[in-house]
């Protein structure tokens, strides 16, 4: 008998120390946990902001060189059709994007989008500097027909090419979790709260897709 | 025969007279009734709140605010901006009641009064090359999204709109900012919007440097 309640006894602390250790470990997860300063987030953290650099740069001089260096296209990213649609309109109104036009939709991806809008907004901004020059050389204002021609068929209203510094704005990470070679990457850039997909190609990380969860201007 | 000439060199100069007029009162009058000190007040008085002069479309931040634009334009309209009543279509601009409100798509849509700006352009409107060349009184739209899917990325047509207040101190009422983190004070050009609602903050407070702008000067 004592021998038996000695067996319960030992059993019952063997199962708590056990059931002790399980609840009090980290739950593990496919995915490494959503950490901010490891070396590799460090990595994928320093691609996002070297992206909205390449892109305040590209904003004042429309050069879209460095894309590839941040931005990939993949399946992982896919697109959703209102982006591909976006990618379609820009291609249609412009030489530059050519290229794309025998790409099926299943293969266009983030680096086109990024390619696509920029290259509309050069045509755009291009088309905007030279009336207004004109129109200033000429000491009066812009014809009907001129303002007329800053609207494209798809209802977009041409802009001008951004002036000022180039500055890369404060970002605030939230969480950057790795699952093998794709990274899903929660954070701030002022007005908007955005998710970033990355995949890592041959040792380096290239954002391929991007939604925006909130947005606070 | 001389009495004849003399009436018709009179007739002519009615005529011409009418037609200046006329010219006059479609292009110049929409100018220079713009008061912007009166359409600047307005909006101060109420960045943080809806009056019910106007329509509201939303409070608070996010998705389901989208009172952006009807903020700029009650500026215009306080300022004694025409409005331009008819069919709600791009050439059109007006709020009024009349039981309930008659509001056109270019009053509250930001891609669309974008559009209005685009058919008035030099007559009322004259887009500039950089926000910092906006005087109070003026406004900037940006992109910051995709216009159908909030979710999806910028999709060239604007959805935001700010309204320039002029040159002064920025805001120190943490309610103007982000988690209430007030950065330090400085004399700037001043915005203030709706959604999220801000009050006299730096003209560029939380807008990205690659972020596209048109950048709009009221006549």
């Amino acid at each position: 008998m004592t021998k038996n309640k000695l067996f319960v006894f030992f059993a019952a602390t063997v199962l708590m120390i056990v059931a002790g250790i399980a609840l009090t470990m980290p739950k593990t997860t496919e995915a490494s946990p959503a950490l901010l300063d490891t070396p590799e987030s460090m990595q994928i953290q320093d691609v996002i902001r070297r992206s909205y650099e390449i892109e305040a740069i590209a904003a004042r001089t429309f050069d879209t060189s460095q894309f590839s260096s941040v931005f990939a296209n993949s399946p992982i990213g896919k697109l959703s059709p209102l982006t591909i649609e976006f990618v379609r309109e820009a291609v249609a109104v412009n030489d530059e994007l050519k290229y794309l036009t025998t790409k099926p939709d299943s293969e266009v991806g983030f680096l086109d989008y990024k390619l696509a809008y920029y290259i509309w907004w050069k045509k755009d901004a291009e088309r905007f500097d030279t009336l207004l020059a004109v129109a200033e050389k000429e000491n009066r204002d812009l014809t009907e027909e001129e303002a007329a021609s800053l609207v494209d068929n798809t209802g977009r209203v041409a802009a001008p090419r951004l002036d000022g510094d180039a500055t890369i704005p404060d970002l605030k990470f939230f969480s950057v979790e790795i699952d093998g070679n794709v990274a899903l990457v929660v954070f701030d850039d002022g007005p908007r709260t955005n998710l970033m997909t990355l995949i890592r190609d041959n040792g380096l990380w290239y954002i391929v897709n991007w939604k925006i969860l909130d947005v606070h201007p | 025969m001389f009495k004849k000439d003399r009436l018709r060199k009179a007739k002519h100069l009615v005529v011409f007279v009418a037609l200046a007029l006329t010219l006059f009162i479609t292009s110049g009058v929409l100018a220079s009734s713009y008061d912007r000190s009166a359409g600047v007040a307005w909006i101060d008085a109420h960045a943080h709140d809806r009056p019910s002069d106007y329509p509201n479309y939303g409070t608070g931040t996010g998705r389901d605010c989208n009172d952006c634009t009807n903020y700029v334009n009650q500026m215009l309209d306080k300022g004694g901006f025409p409005q331009r009543t008819g069919t709600n279509d791009n050439y059109h601009r007006y709020a009024y009641k009349s039981i309930i409100w008659q509001v056109s798509r270019t009053w509250y849509n930001t891609a669309n009064f974008n559009v209005y700006i685009t058919k008035y352009k030099n007559t009322e409107f004259v887009y500039r090359s950089s926000t910092t060349l906006l005087i109070k009184g003026d406004f900037y739209l940006m992109d910051t999204r995709n216009n159908i899917d909030p979710n999806l990325p910028p999709d060239g047509k604007p959805d935001h709109a700010r309204a320039i207040v002029g040159k002064g101190w920025t805001s120190t009422n943490p309610i103007d900012y982000d988690s209430g983190l007030v950065p330090p004070r400085q004399w700037t050009m001043l915005a203030s919007q709706h959604c999220t609602d801000r009050w006299h903050v730096a003209w560029d407070y939380n807008v990205p440097s690659d972020m596209k702008r048109w950048n709009v000067h009221v006549k």
